[in-house]
């Protein structure tokens, strides 16, 4: 039982990929990193396992410095994106190899190694050899490893993102539920927004050298603290606008090249205060609020469009909207089919708006998170 | 461009006691400048399929025609199909330009000819300002466009496109089912598309065809596939999140409602539904509705359903709750701002249209 504490960390090659980095997890917490590929997420996971030195900085965990230690001494469990199971042993085997390191054996091993399959819904695989279980099942045996291992800190790298959408739905909801996960501290690392928003408590967006941002699924997604935040977050993505910013009538209004946005009052006070002289500002826009008028919820502005592109997927449709300025990806019912040119109201929830520095990509109204 | 007929086709691997039966009495029609997305789980079928249409295959029984004209004794190069893989297969020692006018070189056509070829067909995938790269220096989404380019310029009838996708990055693949989906709207080309991904098959293709067990299970659209499944597995299989299945029976007390075995859960199909069910003279059903089809329920709703949230998981754009009532668990899929939390108890709503009803014997749709 401990929690996680990373101070100052740094580590690089030829250029730095971690960069002072401070974060700290409790005990219990399930804390998801979410990236671009090759931003340095493993790296972080190898740094607190012990697979790599960092060039600067500390870790502890529940208040001890590890940093020198090496990886067997610091009770700290990885699970690997290619599973890294023994091909010639056992389910059963393969989740005992971490008890047989520290020479348990007997009734003792056999005793925990079956409580964890069971949990993990695997018990009735134990004699099978990892070649003959699907990738869920693989997962769930790595996962297993880890869990038996007992550790203080758990490290979890893409445990999921190259499994069938079913499976992956499948293993979400067992880290919703694993009670063994809220007695340790969990780092988890993944590509995949979505995963990082439904399972963490927190969830920190990394981009070149650190966090950007760090908070809850909420905080993120609708305060992005930037533009690369909002960009990561939501699929499809964010529509993001160059835009002017007029004054008509006592009204602040975005100009986007041909159209004009009303901006909400609440936003209107803020802005005038934090854009520089130019006026020139980044707006954004999520797709989920940009919708066809006869679907639309809530009040909005109405802007006439011609679909440009429009695909039905599963739960959603997608509705690329050519409104005479710019292209606007919109979210529609997926039941209704739109042909290419055809005439389509769309109503945008302009309260909605986020508004970026064209320069930093600093959120201008401000954020949740930190 | 061609219409292509699969009719009655068999492929069988090997003979005697280890033969394998791979494509099993498979009828599809292809309309000429259509796109079909051949859809299944891997083993079900769909290469072998495809490679049958390319002629690298020998049809084992029934007849494939493009045209109304057989081509099952055709060789691959005579029948023209064009086919694009997942790797894209470069010649990185080749410009783009070369790459893209080099199945017109071994056909013998002249330079000037394959230069505007090649420069029409960059024109259309948007690689006319890099003719002059070699693929070493292109993004992934570019090389993927200079293989179609390749495949298309020789003009084939039917454009084969094989798992061109699996495994490009989410943010990326979105642009490249547009690109891709915007080149076919130019073209209007016969394609074939085949893919265990049921996002890429929906988005792209006119019309989905489900494949598993060596059989066709369903060829449709998307609202085809969604809201008249064929049966259990093309619920099961489109979707995302997966369908809710319940085992009911008629509930004895009310000829209106099925119920869920252990579970208070009942649900009430449309009055056609329910009494062709009463008409078939079985006793046991499998229910399937899909999370978008569970509404919270405002009140007075009917009919409705109550569960305890088990979790809520909030994705952004829309939250899923995974809701449990007995031994029943299922998910419902609701807005954003929905604030339950783990032991609430909330009530959620349906249409009786939205109640899929299969045979639990055959696992076919009743209604």
């Amino acid at each position: 039982m401990a929690d996680l504490e990373i101070k100052g960390l740094c580590k690089g090659w030829d250029f730095p990929v971690i960069d002072r980095m401070d974060l700290a997890v409790a005990e219990g917490e399930f804390f998801v990193i979410v990236g671009p590929s090759g931003i340095g997420k493993t790296t972080l996971l190898r740094l607190v396992a012990g697979l790599e030195a960092p060039d600067a900085g500390s870790i502890h965990v529940g208040g001890r410095d590890i940093t020198g230690l090496p990886p067997y001494q610091r009770r700290v469990a990885m699970t690997f994106e290619s599973y890294a199971l023994y091909p010639h042993m056992t389910v059963f085997e393969n989740i005992a190899s971490p008890l047989r390191a520290r020479r348990m054996n007997g009734a003792d091993l056999k005793k925990r190694v079956e409580d964890v399959a069971a949990l993990l819904r695997i018990d009735h695989l134990l004699d099978r050899k990892p070649g003959q279980v699907s990738g869920g099942q693989k997962q769930r045996t790595a996962l297993g490893r880890t869990l038996v291992a007992d550790p203080e800190v758990f490290l979890l790298d893409e445990p999921i993102s190259h499994l069938d959408a079913k499976i992956r739905h499948e293993l979400r909801q067992q880290f919703h539920t694993l009670e063994d996960l809220r007695k340790v501290a969990t780092l988890y690392v993944t590509h995949d927004y979505a995963e990082a928003l439904s399972l963490g408590d927190r969830i920190g967006v990394m981009g070149t050298g650190g966090l950007v941002q760090i908070g809850t699924a909420r905080e993120l997604f609708e305060t992005p603290a930037t533009r690369f935040v909002a960009e990561h977050l939501g699929q499809p993505t964010i529509n993001i606008l160059q835009a002017h910013l007029v004054e008509s009538g006592g009204r602040l209004r975005a100009d986007l090249d041909g159209i004009a946005l009303d901006i909400a009052d609440g936003h209107a006070a803020r802005l005038r205060e934090s854009v520089n002289g130019t006026g020139a500002v980044c707006v954004g826009i999520r797709p989920q609020h940009v919708r066809p008028s006869d679907e639309a919820a809530g009040d909005g502005q109405v802007l006439n469009a011609r679909v440009d592109l429009f695909e039905a997927l599963g739960s959603t449709g997608i509705l690329i909207a050519d409104t005479g300025g710019p292209k606007l990806t919109a979210l529609t019912s997926p039941e209704r089919l739109f042909g290419h040119d055809e005439s389509v109201s769309l109503t945008v929830d302009t309260a909605a708006m986020h508004f970026f520095d064209v320069r930093t990509g600093r959120n201008l109204m401000g954020t949740g998170g930190t | 461009m061609a219409h292509v007929v699969l009719d009655n086709v068999n492929k069988i691997y090997g003979s005697g006691a280890s033969q394998v039966h791979a494509v099993q009495d498979l009828n599809l029609e292809i309309a000429d400048g259509e796109f079909v997305a051949l859809l299944g789980p891997s083993g079900c079928g769909k290469t072998s399929t495809l490679r049958m249409i390319v002629g690298l295959e020998e049809i084992s029984d029934g007849t494939i025609r493009f045209d109304d004209r057989p081509v099952n004794d055709m060789e691959p190069q005579a029948r023209n199909v064009a086919m694009a893989f997942e790797t894209y297969a470069l010649y990185p020692n080749f410009t783009v330009e070369e790459n893209l006018a080099f199945p017109l070189e071994v056909r013998g056509v002249a330079a000037p000819e394959r230069r505007r070829k090649a420069g029409e067909i960059a024109e259309i995938l948007k690689l006319t300002p890099i003719l002059g790269d070699y693929p070493g220096g292109l993004s992934g989404g570019q090389q993927q466009r200079v293989s179609l380019g390749r495949a298309l310029i020789r003009d084939p009838a039917v454009f084969i496109l094989d798992e061109v996708m699996s495994h490009i990055d989410a943010h990326l693949k979105f642009q490249m089912l547009f690109d891709l989906k915007a080149i076919h709207r130019d073209l209007k080309k016969t394609m074939v598309y085949v893919t265990h991904d049921q996002v890429e098959a929906l988005a792209l293709a006119d019309r989905v065809a489900v494949m598993s067990n060596a059989k066709l299970q369903q060829a449709g659209t998307r609202n085809e596939l969604y809201n008249r499944p064929a049966n259990v597995f093309v619920a099961d299989f489109i979707g995302e999140p997966p369908t809710n299945f319940f085992d009911v029976e008629p509930d004895p007390d009310d000829p209106s409602r099925l119920r869920v075995a252990d579970s208070g859960l009942g649900f009430t199909g449309t009055p056609e539904r329910m009494d062709r069910l009463r008409q078939s003279g079985k006793s046991r059903f499998i229910v399937g509705i899909r999370p978008q089809n569970l509404r919270l329920a405002a009140d007075g709703d009917r009919p409705a359903l109550s569960a305890t949230v088990r979790i809520n998981e909030y994705l952004g754009e829309r939250s899923i709750l995974t809701l449990a009532d007995g031994k029943s668990t299922f998910r419902a899929m609701v807005p954003p701002e929905s604030r339950a939390a783990r032991g609430d108890t909330i009530t959620l709503t349906y249409d009786p249209a939205d109640v899929m009803i299969f045979d639990a014997e055959s696992t076919v749709l009743l209604g």
